[in-house]
């Protein structure tokens, strides 16, 4: 595999007080623990800690990280801005999509569409139709609703270092 | 109160391009309680999206978001008071911290202790031992 599963998963809660003003609590459970368990001990903390707080917990999210070692570096002008596009609509006809960035020219039509018969393209569709995707409310992905390219404006963290005042 | 997870978990795939500027790609699904492993759909997946990314796939998480019901907050301190309580780890390196927003420094932190010491770890994954101190903290 070429992911690699970092030693903790991330506990986390949102906290708001009367202003409305927001701050986080962490904590950290052993990446081996089962989400199961990670949701009752979440439970459990989250519990005392509202015992304690003046604020009111808002949410709570438990994360689980992994990184690529060795990842392929990024080819050369990609620009995650350039996005790819693919809406799916879902058993329940919930409509979803995915974005995905620095998608290249190459697999994209000149009206901006992106050819859905190129193999590549082909094989991401049928993994988000075959494979237990979801849409957001759980019904399972059934088909590909459409799809197209897109450029997001560039933020001001994404614009060329050289480019910004001092 | 119970969390409602539902096992419904955000995957979100990080990219970063050849300038170093970051980005990612959200998928839906649901997994099961036991452990959350890098296998199967998460790595077919990912693997369909490094073919069509010319950007460098180099990590990924699996988040479980439970939002939950609330009322107003009991008290009017700020969340930006609170108590900051410090454990030692196994290891005997520089242990673990926790940050309690609106927590009072005369609070009872019995529980919460034997919860941390019990199951939670250092952000390295090392099992914490024992409270070691608890300090008022104000972060405006």
């Amino acid at each position: 595999m070429a992911m690699t599963q970092l030693p903790v998963c991330q506990v986390s809660y949102n906290i708001v007080d009367e202003r409305g003003a927001n701050a986080q609590v962490q904590a950290y459970l052993p990446a081996a623990t089962t989400l199961s368990d990670a949701a009752t001990r979440a439970a459990a903390l989250r519990t005392a800690l509202a015992a304690l707080t003046e604020g009111s917990i808002t949410s709570q999210s438990i994360t689980y990280s992994f990184v690529d070692p060795v990842a392929p570096a990024a080819g050369e002008n990609s620009r995650v801005e350039q996005k790819g596009v693919f809406v799916f609509r879902s058993a329940s006809t919930q409509l979803t999509r995915i974005q995905i960035p620095a998608f290249p020219l190459t697999l994209v039509t000149v009206t901006g569409s992106i050819d859905e018969d190129l193999p590549l393209v082909n094989a991401l569709v049928t993994e988000m139709v075959n494979n237990g995707w979801v849409a957001s409310l759980g019904s399972d992905i059934v088909a590909l609703e459409r799809s197209y390219q897109i450029m997001r404006t560039t933020t001001r963290n994404r614009r060329a270092r050289d480019d910004r005042p001092d | 109160m119970t969390v409602q997870t539902d096992m419904m978990g955000t995957v979100r795939y990080r990219f970063r391009d050849e300038r170093n500027k970051a980005s990612y790609c959200s998928a839906y699904r649901v997994f099961s309680s036991g452990s959350v492993v890098w296998a199967g759909p998460l790595e077919s997946l990912r693997a369909a999206l490094a073919a069509v990314s010319t950007a460098s796939l180099y990590a990924a998480d699996v988040r479980f978001t439970a939002t939950l019901p609330w009322t107003p907050p009991p008290g009017p301190t700020p969340v930006t008071r609170g108590i900051v309580v410090y454990y030692d780890n196994a290891s005997g390196d520089s242990g673990e911290l926790l940050w309690l927003p609106g927590v009072s420094l005369t609070a009872d932190l019995t529980t919460i202790d034997s919860l941390m010491i019990q199951y939670f770890t250092d952000r390295d994954g090392d099992p914490l031992l024992a409270r070691v101190g608890v300090r008022e903290y104000v972060s405006e």
